[in-house]
Parts: structure tokens; sequence; C-alpha cells
């Protein structure tokens, strides 16, 4: 089997198995008290946050408590159903059970018959068809060409980025080995293994990795393609939540996704599973629920669960355009609920979802990474000054920023229960809290210093450069981004003042909210605070631009045409008209970024992991192995500079010897090039002798792996390698080879184990006596 | 009432079943042709003899070469020809010899280095030396300097016996050739040996016995010379230290390898190269040299009953005080059932080497009618029956023979048997024996086990070829497995020869077969497990197979994934051992293979060109 397709088949599976955590199970969950609440995609949201706020907080739970396994897991994720159940058949749930065990045992004692039992199954195997195939035709009805255009854009961001996880197979960022450790850890109940971290990711993986069994370094190889899927599903779903037109949403999308106007930085990182990049996927979710919580005029408004009719009645024909007005829409929920009653548990204000809900979401973005909350935070902030005229509001004002602190606080509680016991903070948020001291006082420097120069160039200018280096290819696109947000701010004001406040202080809110973020990327030659790396800004800068570009092609459709089935007409015919130009302007390839691992050691590994039983086997290789072999419990590392230096001064008493029965060494003879960052270089620079001459790196951690460290770390093993063969040429053979890598197989008897430890000739003492044979 | 109908049905019903059990039984005994050999299938002029037999024409054109992967080199490397350094006639001389002959290489024997150095001179590289350290002067450097030279040059040097401890202790040089880092203590003793995996045939071993009433097994040498190795080395055998808690890393080592990266230098410490097991021992490492190996095997599994059945009511007073039963009974009851039950799994065919009576002197004479019913049962069991030389009474061999001439014509007629148990008669006598009437149509001879036998198969005359007992007796013990997995390694040939008469006339106690019975069903276990890819044969096929093997020639040659197999003067199916270092035969052409073991496969050669086709060894599942 090819590791394409083997990738492919485990992507498929990381798919299905995240899609039913996270949509599938609280839709089912739900389903009845959501039925026709909002539009599809507002469900879209909730079913989506719900689920992996359950999840990561489940995890979170049975980590802290130490029991987590895959059975706690199991049955935590079914408890709500299971509650649920309890509820239902309070008093008769006894009665309930015996009902059913009945009935089972009819058909086991043949009093019911198998003829009976198939056609009972068939009946209802052929009710559940009947039913779903309505259920689609109601689809394709109500929804008619969007399900060919989302299903077109799934298509398209599974090409785009899932072409690079069928050709580099392994992580794509440095510091994956390190997550794939922590993970590791969890495994063992032993949460914030390196100190206290946002673990939202990590408890995600953990959880696809406990309950479906799929191997963490599989996970992480592979759930940036479904990271970056949901990413973009969450931005059309945005989109769609806020638009007035249909398609006006895909025109900014689409050229986001395919156009090669846009800088690398925009979507490199999207090539990996990092946690910045998987809570950015909670950042508009939580923009798009403060601000249908400000839209909100009455906020007694109550939300009756599961009046599926009536609320079908009120969205009806508008169903999927929430612009028209959500409050007018769940007014008219409301008068169910009043009229249709329903316990008081059940009763909810409709604003006070919308206010769980964005701390839930809040509460995402701060559990899976710190920059995704501050970001969260600046765009709030500008909501505030798109919806100024409602959010001082005493009653407003005071329960957005209480759901706001509260989505916080659900988020600190786990990590501040772990640190209060003891867990200290992870090096990383120390030296992230000192860079952000330095940077703002750096800012501040770089402010007074920009000051006292005459001649200094305009703000925009400064930005128009800033976001021409880090976020598009050429200035235009620069231009064109930096005037469609301007363009956005004068539309949003014009909404206003044509008395469609909301949408308009939604155009204000998100163009206030890029101009911030242009600003900041360009913070150190503004000297103002520097919130993030700066680099960092690109990737939400180029998040924002598919938001800001449709928004901007939506608010001035909905100027000219007010007639629903027009605006629709056109924003699809702006969206061919997008489609057409993005193609003529340029379209870039699917990337395969640099990986930090060959294939050919992912396929070694592969086939290893196949071929072996547990703890008989050893690699040795440089770092990457050792995390992604561990989680099995099944095998042994041994790394490759350690290898050399214990054999570095060699005599007659140096033992090496590894007590499992195989060995593999992997050894790259076109040492990677190991950069700090995300990179599309290819290495160039073969293994030699001259590099075997060179002295073994001394360097601590991973630093014999960097550069030309790598090139002489792996010389050594390659020298090593070929004089250990010579003396054990049937012992050690050439497990896979291929122009870039080869890894050797050694077996060996566990009573009588080799001494790995031999003369190879460029060992470094230079006392061996090849190395005096050599001269040295 | 029963309806007429139904009784003419029932009655039906009981005919056919009546018919059934009464005709197929005749018929069984009318079909079975019990009175004529099905093994006797030839006189022994009609099969190749001792003229035939391979006899090394010189250094052989055909050249091994190494796997020739792509872009590497191909290395020519001579697997021709072997020398000891010994005396001549000695038993390290004598080992490398027979296994020269059987696996058709060249041999030359020198008394020392020197004259091994000016016989070889001008010659073809030696592919193996095989050196008894006793005829080494160790103080005389030129030696030790044409060793390292022999191992530049690419010969591989075999230690049969190591140098005496003090010499190895002193000398650095034989320290680094031998690959010893230092000698930890002169003599230690060892509670067991403990036989790696991938070496002999057969599989891991450890020979310690671990309860009471195994140490009655214990028979190898357990104390011997300690040494720790050097790197670069590889131990295939070691000693088992008495500490429960030592390393097995430290433990004795017993044999070994050193590598030099051009040749190997093999290390045996112990007696183990003197008899049968060195031509196992001299294949194994053979095997090691090399990253393939292929070479001729008898593939025969024998178990040979030797004066069973006896057909006379022999020696009661004894038989009732030992099984309160006669030694009829015993045979028929007892041991026949116990014999067919341990080997019923295994593939390991039976031959019952008879004779009618043991004492000729008493008044008890064989019964003809139970011969016949012994012959039946054999038949039906593909059962080889040969004729015997056991004798208690001591009348000549003459005597007895003609004796048995008589019943044999009373009994059944004229019956020619194609094996004869020799026991402990020197080939002289074997021969004067075979000049019998009775006899006549013998082509095969079976022989006692004696430690100074090197050679398990052989000619005994002309055209009369003989195995020894590689197993002697029912016993299990400890060097009689080593031996046994060492002839299987060497020859892929069992012979478990089990001397019958003892239970009749028994020595003592240990003697009787409900003791014997659970040594024989060890023995069974262990050798059919440990061989279950070898063929079951009687004697007589075994001799067919065993002339066929003695007389080929063959060679072969690698080029990628196929192994190329050409053998020559010897018609009809031969068999051999291919071992590959763990790698995995795809298919057979020209033949039909099993895989004995990982990296062992029993090639079956069904025509004279024999292609081996290997699965990729860097082939894997996911790519």
């Amino acid at each position: 089997m090819s590791m394409a397709l083997l990738s492919a088949l485990q992507l498929c599976g990381i798919a299905a198995a995240y899609v039913i955590v996270v949509l599938l199970l609280p839709w089912l969950f739900l389903r009845r008290q959501l039925a026709g609440f909002a539009c599809v995609p507002v469900r879209f949201m909730i079913y989506f946050l719900i689920g992996n706020f359950y999840i990561i907080n489940l995890v979170y739970l049975l980590q802290l408590l130490h029991i987590s396994c895959q059975v706690t897991l199991f049955f935590g994720t079914l408890a709500p159903f299971m509650v649920r159940a309890v509820r239902k058949h309070r008093g008769s749930f006894a009665e309930h059970l015996e009902k059913r065990l009945r009935r089972i045992l009819l058909v086991l004692g043949g009093e019911t018959g198998r003829k009976t039992l198939l056609l009972r199954m068939q009946k209802r195997m052929g009710r559940f068809f009947i039913a779903i195939s309505r259920k689609c035709r109601q689809s394709v009805k109500q929804f008619g060409l969007e399900i060919v255009f989302v299903s077109g854009l799934i298509v398209l961001l599974v090409y785009m980025y899932g072409t690079n996880a069928l050709h580099v197979y392994g992580y794509c960022a440095s510091d994956m080995v390190l997550h794939n450790y922590w993970i590791n850890e969890m495994g063992h109940n032993h949460i914030f293994a390196d100190g206290v971290y946002p673990f939202g990711m990590h408890c995600l993986l953990y959880y696809l990795h406990g309950v479906f069994r799929i191997p963490v370094y599989v996970l992480l190889r592979l759930f940036y393609v479904v990271q970056t899927l949901m990413i973009h599903l969450m931005l059309l779903a945005f989109l769609r939540s806020v638009c007035k037109s249909k398609y006006a949403p895909y025109i900014g999308i689409m050229i986001y996704i395919v156009s090669d106007r846009f800088y690398q930085y925009t979507y490199i990182r999207y090539h990996a599973t990092l946690p910045q990049e998987l809570g950015m996927v909670f950042i508009l979710p939580a923009a798009y629920f403060a601000m249908a919580f400000l839209q909100e005029k009455n906020l007694a408004c109550q939300f009756a669960w599961g009046k599926r009719r009536s609320t079908e009645e009120a969205v009806s024909g508008e169903s999927l355009n929430p612009g028209t007005g959500n409050a007018a829409e769940l007014s008219e929920v409301s008068q169910v609920a009043e009229t249709g009653g329903g316990s008081a548990a059940e009763r909810w204000t409709v604003s006070g979802l919308y206010l769980a809900l964005f701390a839930i979401s809040v509460s995402l973005t701060f559990t899976v990474h710190f920059y995704d909350t501050l970001i969260t935070g600046l765009f709030c902030l500008s909501i505030g000054v798109g919806f100024c005229f409602r959010v001082f509001r005493r009653e407003y004002l005071k329960r957005i920023v209480a759901a706001g602190l509260l989505g916080l606080l659900l988020a600190i509680l786990p990590m501040g229960a772990a640190f209060v016991t003891g867990t200290p903070l992870q090096a990383s948020l120390n030296w992230g809290l000192n860079q952000w001291q330095s940077s703002s006082s750096g800012g501040m420097q770089a402010r007074n210093e920009s000051e006292k120069k005459e001649e200094r160039p305009a703000v925009l200018e400064t930005i128009l450069d800033r976001m021409d280096y880090y976020v598009t290819n050429d200035m235009e696109t620069a231009q064109v981004i930096v005037g469609s947000i301007g363009l956005l701010f004068v539309l949003g004001i014009l909404w206003i003042l044509f008395r469609k406040a909301e949408y308009g202080a939604i155009l204000v809110s998100v163009s206030v909210y890029m101009a911030v973020m242009a600003v900041f990327q360009a913070a150190v030659e503004l000297g103002i605070i520097q919130i993030l790396e700066v680099s960092r800004y690109s990737v939400y800068l180029g998040y924002g631009i598919p938001v800001v570009w449709s928004l901007c092609v939506d608010g001035v459709l909905f100027l000219m045409f007010r007639k629903t089935a027009v605006l629709h007409f056109c924003s699809l015919a702006g969206f061919a008209a997008a489609c057409v130009m993005t193609v003529k302007t340029g379209v870039r390839a699917p990337v395969c970024v640099s990986a930090y691992e060959t294939n050919e050691a992912i396929t070694c590994l592969e086939n290893i992991i196949q071929e072996n039983k547990g703890k008989t086997w050893t690699i040795c290789s440089a770092n990457d192995e050792r995390q992604m072999i561990e989680e099995y419990d099944l095998a042994y590392h041994y790394e490759s500079i350690k290898f050399l230096r214990d054999m570095r001064s060699i005599d007659e008493d140096t033992r090496i010897t590894i007590p499992t029965s195989t060995i593999y060494f992997f050894i790259e003879k076109v040492p990677l090039l190991y950069r700090d960052y995300i990179n599309m270089e290819k290495p160039e620079k073969s293994i030699s002798q001259k590099g075997a001459e060179e002295p073994i790196p001394k360097e601590p951690g991973i630093l014999p792996y960097i550069g030309d460290a790598r090139w002489i770390t792996m010389s050594h093993l390659y020298a090593w390698a070929q004089a250990f063969r010579e003396l054990y040429p049937n012992e050690m053979e050439v497990y896979y080879e291929s122009d870039q890598f080869v890894c050797y197989r050694v077996k060996q008897n566990e009573y009588s184990l080799y001494n790995f430890a031999i003369d190879y000739g460029y060992n470094g003492s230079g006392g061996t006596k090849k190395e005096q044979e050599r001269g040295l | 009432m029963i309806s007429r109908r139904n009784f003419f049905t029932m009655t039906i019903l009981m005919s056919v079943i009546f018919f059934l059990c009464m005709f197929l039984n005749n018929m069984k005994d009318f079909s079975n042709d019990y009175k004529e050999n099905a093994f006797a299938t030839g006189t022994a002029e009609d099969y190749p003899s001792k003229v035939n037999i391979y006899v090394p024409d010189g250094q052989r054109k055909e050249q091994k070469t190494t796997d020739e992967t792509a872009g590497e080199a191909s290395i020519s490397v001579s697997r021709n020809r072997v020398a000891c350094i010994g005396e001549e006639g000695g038993m390290p001389a004598k080992v490398v010899r027979e296994w020269a002959s059987y696996t058709k290489r060249d041999f030359a024997g020198y008394q020392t280095l020197a004259s091994c150095d000016h016989g070889e001179t001008g010659k073809e590289l030696l592919e193996m030396l095989v050196i008894d350290s006793a005829y080494v002067d160790w103080e005389n450097e030129t030696e030790t300097d044409f060793l390292l030279g022999c191992i530049k040059g690419g010969t591989h040097l075999v230690f049969a016996t190591l140098p005496d401890v003090s010499v190895i202790r002193d000398c650095r040089q034989v320290r680094e050739l031998l690959g010893i880092r230092e000698v930890v203590q002169e003599e230690t003793a060892v509670s067991g040996i403990h036989l790696y995996e991938g070496f002999l045939l057969g599989g891991e071993m450890v020979y310690q016995a671990e309860e009471k009433e195994e140490r009655k097994w214990q028979d190898m040498e357990l104390t011997f010379p300690w040494y720790q190795l050097t790197s670069g080395t590889k131990v295939y055998m070691k000693g088992i230290s008495k500490e429960e808690e030592a390393d097995p890393e430290e433990d004795p080592v017993v044999i070994w390898r050193k590598s030099f990266g051009s040749a190997y230098v093999f290390a045996v410490n112990g007696g183990y190269m003197e008899g049968m097991e060195g031509l196992g021992i001299l294949s194994a490492m053979s095997a090691e040299m090399y990253s393939y190996e292929l070479y001729p095997v008898v593939n025969a599994q024998n178990l040979v009953l030797a004066g069973y059945p006896g057909l006379a009511d022999e020696n009661r007073e004894v038989m009732e005080e030992y099984y309160e039963r006669p030694m009829r009974h015993l045979y028929q009851e007892t041991v026949w059932p116990n014999v067919t039950t341990a080997l019923q799994d295994y593939e390991i065919g039976i031959t019952c080497l008879m004779t009618p009576q043991y004492d000729y002197t008493d008044q008890n004479l064989p019964d003809p009618k139970l011969l016949s019913e012994y012959m039946k049962n054999f038949h039906e069991k593909s059962v080889e029956i040969g004729w015997s030389s056991s004798n208690v009474s001591g009348i000549s061999m003459s005597d007895k023979l003609s004796e048995d001439q008589k019943f044999i014509t009373e009994a059944v007629g004229g019956y020619e048997f194609a094996s004869f148990y020799g026991a402990d008669m020197d080939a002289e006598e074997t021969m004067d024996a075979l000049h019998a009437e009775l006899l006549s149509s013998v082509r095969t001879v079976v022989r006692d086990y004696g430690e100074d036998i090197v050679s398990p198969v052989g000619y005994l005359s002309e055209h009369i070829t003989e195995q020894r007992a590689v197993v002697d007796g029912p016993e299990y013990s400890f060097r009689r497995d080593f031996r046994a997995r060492c002839v299987e390694t060497a020859l892929g040939y069992l012979n478990m020869c089990c001397d019958m008469k003892r239970l009749v006339y028994p020595r003592g106690k240990k003697d009787s077969w409900d003791k014997l019975a659970k040594e024989f069903v060890r023995n069974a276990d262990v050798y059919g497990k440990a061989f279950q890819g070898f063929d079951r044969t009687t004697i007589s096929q075994s001799d067919v197979r065993i002339r066929n093997f003695l007389t080929l020639d063959y060679s072969d040659s690698r080029k990628e994934n196929q192994v190329h197999l050409q053998i020559d003067k010897v018609e009809g199916t031969v068999w051999f051992v291919f071992r590959n270092h763990g790698g995995r035969i795809r298919d057979v052409e020209g033949g039909s293979f099993v895989e004995l073991e990982e990296g062992a496969y029993l090639i079956e050669a069904d025509s004279k060109e024999v292609t081996i086709l290997l699965e990729p060894s860097d082939e894997r599942y996911y790519y």
C-alpha cells in the first residue's frame, strides 16, 4: 500500500472521528432543542462550539482526576445522553428497561420469530431511509446551489491543503515534537507534563487517540487538514450569517484559498497541526455571538426549545438569510414560547444563549492558544466601536463583559487548578510574557526614537509597506486590501445612516478590527505596542481579508438591490466574476512544505510498527521518532548524537549495547534543513567523508541536528554504519533505501548483544587505530 | 406390529451394514500384499554405488558471487577449498574431510601452518582453514602473521580447538585474532549451555536441567575457560552461569566469531568439533560466512526399532517381574501403541529391524502367525521390515541367520529384506553376515553410534550403504540432542536407533519400557517438532536418498533476487538446504520448497536446473 493511500485513509478516519465528536453528537443531543433556531450556519457554529467545549473540558476533568482512559472517555462522551435518558424516564426507568429487555428475551426465546424480527427491522430501516431521503430532498430544494458550492469548497480545500498531506509525511513544524510529547504524557494521565499551557488542542487530539485509537503521531501529521477545513468552513458560516446576499461569502473565501496574491505567511502555518491555527476557528464564532447579542433589542426575549415548526415559519423564505434580522425571527419564536409554555429549566432568553455561546467561544480561544484570545479581544473591542450606540448601555455592557470574563475563567480554571497544585508555568509562557514586556517597552522606545527623527514615512505608507511584506506578494494587492478596509468602514457608516444600524455596525466592526490589525502588523515601524510576534499577524490578517471583501461586495450589492432574488442573483454573478478574475490574476498551486522528517523515515516507521511486536525494537535516529514511538510504549529510541558521542573515545572497554532484538538506524543521506520556522526550502547537501572528518557536534539539545551540525552528525552515522556493516554484513541489512535516506536493520540475540561501539575511523578522539592509519 | 414394508427395510439395512463390516475387512486383508517388501525396490546394484560418489576434481570453475544488488560491485568468493591444520587422521581432520566431501568441496590436510603455507603457494585462495590449535606454534610470530595474512586475503579461520589459556592470556595477537578482550577465569563451571537461534537448524535450545529428574540429561561440557569478547564479535553458544542473577551478557562463551571485515575467525571453546557434531557446526559456520548458503542434504527422518518385534515368548520370569506380561503382549499392547502414538504428529518414518528370537538356545520358538500379523499391520502403516543381528545366546551370526532363514521360509515363504541392523559389528563382520541367503537383497546397513565415528552416512562396501545411529537408544540427553541438531544441520538426516532387545533382557530397572517410554516420547517430541520440514522415510528410502546425495555435484550463483542451482551427476530428486539470514523465498522453479525455520528452507530439486526466486529484502508493505 502506498503511503499516499495510507495517509488518505488515515485522514478520512481522523475527519470522520472529529466530525462525529464535534458535530454529529452535539447535533444528536441538541437537534430537537435547536430545531429551527437561527439559520444553518449559526447552528453549525453552535454544534461545533459545544462539541469542542464539551470534549476539551471532559478531557481536562478526567486528566485532573487521573482517571482518563478509553472507558472513561467513552462514557464521559455519552454521559449527557445517559443523563437525558434517566431524566426522561424518571420514575419509569426500570419499567422502561424491563420492557426493552423483555423484547430481547422474546427474540432470544424464539417467541418473536426470525421473520417477524427481520420484517420489523426492515420496516424500521425503510422508515429511516424514507425520512433521510425526504430530508435530503428538502435540503436540496431549500439550499440548492449552495450544497454544490459548499461541496466544491471542501474539495478545493482538501486539494489545496491535503496535497501536502499526501506528499509530505513528516511533521511540518519544529515544535510538533513537543506537542507530541505532551499528548503522550496525557496517556499516562500526566497533563501539563512540561508546565501549565493551554492544552485545548492536546485535549482534542488526546481524545481522538484515546477513544478511536488513532496514533498520536498520525493525528499530528494529518489533523491540520481537518483543522484547516474547519477554519474555512467557520469563515463561511460566519459570512453566511452576517451577509445579506447568499453568494457574496464565497467570493472572499475562494479568492483567499486559491489566489497567488497572498504571501505564504498568510497560509503556510495551515500546513501543520498547531494550537494557534486550531484556536483561530473559534475567533469568528466569538465575534458573531457578541454581535448577535448586541443586535438583540429585547434582552428578555425567550427562546422556545424545540419549536421547530414555528421557528421554521419564523425564518421561512429567509432562513439562510439572517441578515433580515435575527431579533425579528426570534421574537416570533419567543411568542411561541410564551404561548407554548415549557418548563422553567428549558426557558432561556435568546440573548442569554448568545452570551453563553460567546463565553464558550472566548473560553475555547483561551484554552487552545493565548494569541487567539488576544485577537478575539481585539475583535471584541472593534465590535464595541461598531456597536457603540448600544454597547455602552448598562444592561448590555455588564452582561457582555461578564460573559467574556466567565469564558476566560472557564478556560483558566483547569490551568489554574494545576498551577495552584504546584505545576509551574510552561517555559514558553514565561518566554511569551517576557517577549511581550520587552516588545512593549521596545515599542515605546522605538516610538520615541522615531518621533525624534525628522523625516518619517506616513502611517499609511508604513502599513502598506508591511502589508506588502507580510501579507501580500505585491503592493497593488496591499493597496486593494487597505482600500477595501476603508471602503467597508464607509459602507458601514452609510448603512448606519440608512437606518440599518445593526448591519452597518457589523461592517464598521470588521473594518475597525482589520484596520487595527493592519496597524499592529506595522507595530515595530510605527513604534506602538507589539502584542504578538509580527509574523503571526499575517495569518490573522489573511483570515480577515475574505471577510472584508465579502462584506464589501455584500454591502455594495445590498445598496443597489433590495429585492432578495435580485440580490442573490447579483451575488452569484459577482462570485462568477471573482472566479474569473482570480484565475486571470493568478492561481497558486498547492504548497508542499519542508518537513522535519523525511518521507522515508515515516514510511519506515509505519512499516516497523506494523512488522514488530511490542518492546522488541529500537530506533536510533535524530530526535523526532522518539516521541512518535513513545506513545506505543512498545519501542525504544536511541538518539544518533548520543550514540556517536558514546563511542567518541573508544577503547577495548567501550561498550554500546541496545537490549532489543531489532535495531533500526535512520540515516539521512541528504540531511534535512531543520529550520525554526515552517518553510519550503529543499535540502541539497549530501553526507560525505568530509562531513565525517569534522568533529562530532558538541552542542546540547537539538543543535546537533540543525544546519551543518546535522550534516556532520549524519555523515558520522553513515560512516559508522558502513564500518559496522563490514563487520556484520549478514546481520545488518538495508531495510529501506532511497537517494535521500537509508534505514538499516540489525537483528541480534537478546542474550548476546552486539557491541555497537567500533572504530569506524572517524570516532573523534584521534587515538583509534583507523584514525592513526589515516594519519590523524 | 411391524409392517412388512418396515420389516423389509430393516432387514435390508442390517444386511448392508453386515456386508460392509465383514466385506471391507476381508477385502483389506485380501489386498494386503504384506508378503512382498514394498521397500525392496531393487538390488543394491541397481542404485548408484561407491564408484559414482562425488570426488572433488580440483578447484571448480564456478564461483559464488555475493549479493549483487544494483550498483554494488560483485565480489567473487571461492568456497571450494578447505584445509585443515592438525594431525592427519586426527578427529578435526576427519571431520573436515567428511564435511568437505558432503558439501562437495576440495580438501587439503596439513600438519603445520608452515606446510600449509608451502603447500598452498600458487594455488587458489583457501575458502576455509580449520585449525587444531595444538599444531600451531603460537610463540612463532610467523605463524600468527600467516594467519593474519589469511584473514586479510579473505580466508575464514575456524579454530576447532583453542590455544591454551596461558597462550591466550599472554599473547595479545592471539587475543585479537580470536576477538578475546580478556581471560576472566582459566576454568569456570557453568550450569548449562545456551545454543542461540539461527546457528544450527532446530532453533534455540537451553541445555540446562531445570528440575531434579532432568539432571540425568546433562552430559554437555560444563567446564571450560571463561573469556570476554571484544566488539565485532557474534556469539552462537554460551555457558549459563550458575549464579541466577548473573548478567547473561557476561556468561562464558562457547562458540563465537570475530569479524575482520575481509573474513571471519570462528572459535570453538571445547570439544564440540570432535565427532558428528563438527559437521553441523561447520555447515552452520559456512552459512554465516555468506549472504546465502545452499548445500545438499539427505532429507530423511528415521526411527529404527532394532530387534523389534521378537516373536518368541522369551525370558518369561523377568518379563513377569518387570511387566507382568509376556514379551509378546508387551510388544503388541504396550510398545507399539506407545511408539505410534508418540510419532503420529511428526514426520519420522519407522523401520522395524526384526529378529524372530533373541535366545536361540531355549525351547521357546518364534510364532509364524505372529509374524504374519505384524507384517500385515506394518504394511498397512508403511513401516519397513528389515532384519536384525540381535542375539543373546552367543551362537555365531551365520547359525543365527540360517535359523532365521528357516523360520522366515516357513512363515511367509520368500521375503526380501532391504535393510539390516549390524549393531556394533565391525565392517568385516557385517559384510560376512550380508553373504547369508536371507540378507542377499540387503542394500543398506544400520550400525550403532560410535564416538569416533564422524560420518553418519556413507558406503560400507561398493554397493552397500551404511547409516549410523545419530541418536542411540530411546534415552534423551543434551549431548544427543546437540548431536542430532548438528547432523540435521549438515545433512538433514536423523537416525534414532533403539535396540529393543534390552526391554526383554534388561540390565536393570532403567531398561524397563515404563521408564524408557517417557524418554522415547521426549525424543520424538523434541526432534519431531524441531525438524518438521524434513521428510519421514524408512531406512531403505533414506538409502536411495543417501546414494543420490553422495553422488551429486552442484554449482550455484546468485544474481539480484534469483539463485540459480545447477545439479549434475545424479538423476531424480535431490534436496538442498538454503539459508538466507532471514530472507524469504517467493518461488522455486524446477522444484519446490518448505520453510524449515526463519531464513532456512528445504529445497526439493526435481530438475537439474533450479531457480530460487527470493523476495526483495527491502520490499516493504508501505512504500
